[in-house]
């Protein structure tokens, strides 16, 4: 059927493999390095998606060890998806760094050159665990990145970038034991690593049951469900630019990815009611949560940061929202994985346009950024685009997705749900306008045109293409909304049934 | 859940590590407390690992957690290692700042 199933995993190991090689070339060659790794680790992934588009979910084991004992790599619509994301979040985040982060000196390595082999191995590890279903390799493969993640964030090198990478490691190796429990415990109930194997062997017993739950728990922290969110914030407001977008668009998607995949592989057949329910629960306070605290907040990357606490709680109504009515099951994962993407490339967006703001009026206050658009109005334009999608107001990705949770929660008659889902969209709504307040007004107290002719740090042209990229990808989809729902539908979202009767899934 | 009483009785003292450890984490002030506190976790998640890998009275044990333990450790290790050098920056800007 395929020809190369190797090429599989290519979009996993080139992009290790460019880590270490940006950590060994010279600093005078890392930017050209940079700009064609991205574009060649996202074209590893197009081969295989073509596959899937027209053959079905694909499935490799690597080294010739197969699942029980080796490590297999799969692929279906919805890993395809996320795949196609992370590219293209990648490739925009690379250009937007090489044009954000300031060029060494010559023969000397400065500490933002260690952005690259840190976010390729982050890429690298982003990937693999779209394609995973090894429990194990998901637990050593999430460490990889957290510990690239700390790295990241301390390129900032600020006294609050330290304090943050710190917060960040420790929630991150927390969840990470606690994740690690659960798989023991499944591994000692059911005898395999493998997601295939496990949903096939799953039954209602307590230890599989407490296994499942310490997975999930630990998988909630690293993904910043309310109230584990607290670690986020710092962490994404106080990193570069170019990281905040990488940590907030794609790190917590991949983490959310994992729960759903778990999750919809069998075990909302066994647990207990309650555990859905709380999990929907908590997403909804964490929408109105965070949106509060966004309000709040004085500094552009904060009100982002805690915008991405609000946005990951509509991703959790998925799991209260399939419960009752599985007849809605479909439109409720569509509307979800529009979410997740939508969110993932806005935040990306919105985070790249701050970055700049930052960089040329020398703050991202609020206070600073008085009148800003009169200054730099492709960076404001930016950001009021992937505002649309945040808000949730159409043509955007985000207002699809939106539209189906809320028709999904009609249906499933949860009108506390479809509350929250038209409040949270409102709450967006007051913290961004309340930027945009802010951006669009010239401070009062001190008239004339040159409040702040030139910017501060002039930088580079081009620097918000790729942001302007991402924003207006978001705005797309709505032109042919059947295809990625087609694809979706490869693999049946993570229903292996179909998968697992024709080769026999011992 | 089919173990040996013995490593059972670990198990049942490696959940109860683990927890004591947890409570370290969330409830300790200082950093340096919660690093060691991750790490008493660590181990008790290991300990729990090592007892469930012991499936039968005779007979060896179960490898595969074994090498599950040993990835953790090196992770935990590394982690330790970079809160550590963490907190050591934290410190000496601390003091640079007192000393101006």
């Amino acid at each position: 059927m395929i020809a190369q199933p190797w090429l599989l995993s290519l979009p996993v190991i080139f992009p290790l493999i460019l880590g270490v090689f940006t950590l060994l070339i010279p600093a005078q060659a890392l930017k050209a390095a940079g700009k064609t790794g991205a574009v060649a680790t996202a074209i590893t992934t197009l081969p295989p998606l073509q596959w899937v588009w027209q053959a079905g979910p694909l499935h490799q084991t690597l080294g010739g060890w197969g699942a029980p004992l080796g490590i297999d790599l799969y692929l279906d619509g919805l890993s395809c998806l996320f795949l196609l994301f992370a590219a293209l979040t990648g490739v925009c985040i690379s250009f937007y760094a090489t044009e954000y982060f300031p060029q060494s000196p010559e023969g000397h390595r400065s500490r933002t050159d260690l952005f690259w082999p840190l976010w390729f191995v982050t890429w690298g590890g982003i990937n693999s665990l779209f394609l995973t279903l090894d429990l194990f390799n998901i637990y050593v493969t999430l460490e990889l990145i957290s510990i690239a993640g700390t790295g990241l964030i301390l390129i900032a090198g600020t006294r609050g970038a330290i304090r943050a990478a710190l917060q960040y490691q420790m929630q991150a190796l927390i969840a990470g034991l606690i994740y690690l429990l659960g798989v023991g415990l499944i591994y000692n109930a059911l005898g395999t690593l493998d997601l295939q194997l496990i949903a096939a062997r799953l039954e209602p017993s307590p230890l599989i049951i407490t296994g499942l739950g310490l997975m999930v728990t630990g998988l909630l922290i690293k993904a910043a469900l309310f109230p584990v969110h607290f670690w986020l914030p710092p962490a994404h407001a106080d990193a570069p630019a170019p990281v905040s977008a990488v940590l907030s668009g794609l790190v917590v998607t991949v983490a959310y990815v994992i729960v759903f995949r778990l999750w919809f592989a069998g075990f909302h057949t066994i647990a207990p009611p309650a555990v859905p329910r709380l999990m929907g629960i908590l997403g909804a306070v964490g929408i109105v949560w965070g949106g509060l605290l966004a309000l709040r907040q004085e500094r552009l990357k904060r009100i982002l940061a805690y915008s991405t606490v609000s946005q990951v709680g509509y991703l959790f109504l998925v799991f209260s929202l399939t419960l009752d009515r599985p007849a809605a099951q479909g439109l409720v994962w569509a509307g979800t994985v529009y979410m997740a993407i939508a969110h993932g490339l806005a935040k990306s967006a919105a985070f790249l346009a701050a970055g700049c703001l930052q960089k040329t009026e020398g703050s991202d206050t609020l206070t600073a950024l008085r009148g800003a658009a009169l200054r730099q109005p492709a960076a404001v334009i930016v950001l009021a685009l992937a505002s649309i999608n945040l808000i949730g107001l159409p043509p955007s990705t985000g207002f699809i997705g939106k539209w189906m949770l809320l028709k999904a929660s009609f249906y499933t008659r949860q009108w506390g749900i479809a509350f929250v889902i038209l409040g949270g969209g409102l709450l967006a709504a007051a913290y961004l306008f309340r930027v945009f307040e802010v951006l669009m007004n010239p401070p009062a107290e001190t008239p004339g045109p040159a409040v702040r002719p030139a910017p501060r740090l002039p930088l580079g042209r081009g620097i918000l293409l790729p942001a302007m990229l991402l924003a207006l990808a978001t705005l797309i989809p709505v032109l042919y909304i059947t295809a990625p729902e087609e694809l979706l539908r490869i693999g049946a979202p993570l229903n292996f049934s179909r998968f697992i009767t024709p080769g026999g899934g011992q | 859940m089919s173990l040996p009483p013995g490593a059972l009785l670990y198990a049942l003292a490696g959940v109860w590590i683990s927890v004591i450890g947890l409570r370290g984490v969330l409830a300790e002030e200082e950093w340096f407390r919660r690093i060691v506190s991750a790490n008493v976790m660590g181990s008790g998640v290991f300990l729990l690992l090592v007892a469930l890998a012991r499936r039968a009275p005779d007979g060896p044990p179960d490898p595969v957690p074994h090498g599950m333990i040993l990835t953790g450790l090196v992770v935990a290790v590394s982690a330790t290692a970079l809160m550590l050098a963490l907190l050591g920056f934290l410190h000496d800007q601390q003091d640079g700042e007192d000393d101006t």
